[in-house]
């Protein structure tokens, strides 16, 4: 009866054994763990034209080692209504100067300061899952 | 004592003149080798980490003159100090103060060394406008770039700094650190005299 007992509890051992690597992915493998591969934001592609009405327009070149803290902001630096004539850049409106009650402050407005929440940088991934937006203009081109 | 010393030191040697110029010889190029060497630990990336690694150091970590594709890279030393001789010899006797300003722990925490990041800049600010920014033409140089490979805003911004006289500096502060607070240097990264050309053609016009 114990040869028997020690040879099945053996058998069971190898199934055991021999199972665990193919049963399922290792730690490694899970989808979870494959990190996104790794892209540059496009560094000067001219103007992304906006899809739709009252679009942020998103920022078409490369931002690296600009910096927007609490000591200065440098999208200002090109963007701000007194420099945007030298610089050629688009020009911040008037709407972006104001505070909450519609006051224009001196120079930035603390509530439209960190211009990268709203303006953002594209860079060229293939989704997971395809974005089915329509542009106006294609909506109309229909 | 000393009298003894200088009995010695005035007599004639007694070793023969061909000995003694040898000895010299060995001693002086030992002496000035070792402090050349010396000098030379000072202008090293670990040499300023060692102390900065709670302020700047990990700023410039983060931009273009540490990590790149090319694998180029300006260390401390580039940009910081001249390469010239007495400029170079200029800035090693000011940077004494600074150990002096590490001894004291005048900036030893992030908190008082960005109390003190204005100040700072604007030393430096003033050394390389005053140099016309000869760090960074020790690589960078308006008569070498080839504008046409430059976006758009580089290309004008760069042709009318050049007419102007501008040197780089005036533009392209905060390159490799965290700017101070700006609100008092300037309204942008553009100077403000090119500015008031540009406002003073247009009222012309």
């Amino acid at each position: 009866m114990r040869k028997y007992l020690t040879l099945i509890l053996t058998a069971l051992a190898g199934f055991a054994v021999a199972e665990t690597p193919s049963s399922a992915l290792t730690m490694e493998q899970m989808p979870e763990n494959v990190a996104p591969a790794y892209t540059n934001p496009q560094k000067d592609v001219g103007s992304i034209p906006t899809t739709f009405p009252n679009q942020p327009p998103l920022v078409p070149h490369s931002i690296r080692g600009l910096q927007v803290t609490k000591n200065a902001n440098q999208c200002l630096g090109c963007h701000s209504p007194d420099v945007s004539p030298t610089t050629g850049a688009p020009r911040v409106p008037e709407s972006h100067f104001l505070d909450r009650d519609g006051k224009r402050t001196e120079g930035t407005s603390p509530r439209r300061y960190f211009c990268l929440q709203c303006h953002v940088q594209q860079t060229d991934v293939n989704p997971i899952v395809q974005n089915k937006f329509e542009t106006i203009r294609q909506k109309q081109g229909k | 004592m000393i009298k003894k010393f200088w009995n010695w030191f005035r007599s004639p040697s007694k070793m023969a003149v061909g000995a003694v110029i040898i000895l010299s010889a060995i001693g002086g190029i030992l002496a000035w080798g070792g402090f050349n060497a010396g000098l030379e630990h000072t202008n090293t990336e670990e040499f300023c980490s060692s102390c900065h690694m709670n302020d700047v150091v990990p700023e410039y970590r983060q931009t273009v003159h540490y990590s790149n594709r090319s694998g180029v890279k300006a260390i401390c030393a580039d940009c910081h100090l001249p390469h010239e001789f007495i400029p170079k010899w200029t800035r090693k006797i000011q940077a004494s103060r600074e150990v002096f300003a590490y001894f004291t722990g005048k900036v030893d925490t992030k908190e008082k060394f960005e109390v003190h990041r204005l100040e700072m800049a604007e030393r430096e600010w003033a050394r390389m406008k005053a140099n016309n920014s000869q760090e960074c033409r020790n690589c960078h140089n308006f008569e070498d770039m080839d504008f046409t490979q430059q976006k758009t805003v580089a290309q004008e911004m760069h042709a009318a700094a050049e007419q102007q006289g501008k040197t780089c500096i005036d533009c392209h502060k905060g390159i490799a650190h965290n700017l101070p607070h700006m609100e008092k240097v300037q309204k942008s990264f553009i100077p403000a005299d090119m500015l008031e050309k540009k406002d003073g053609a247009s009222n012309a016009n």
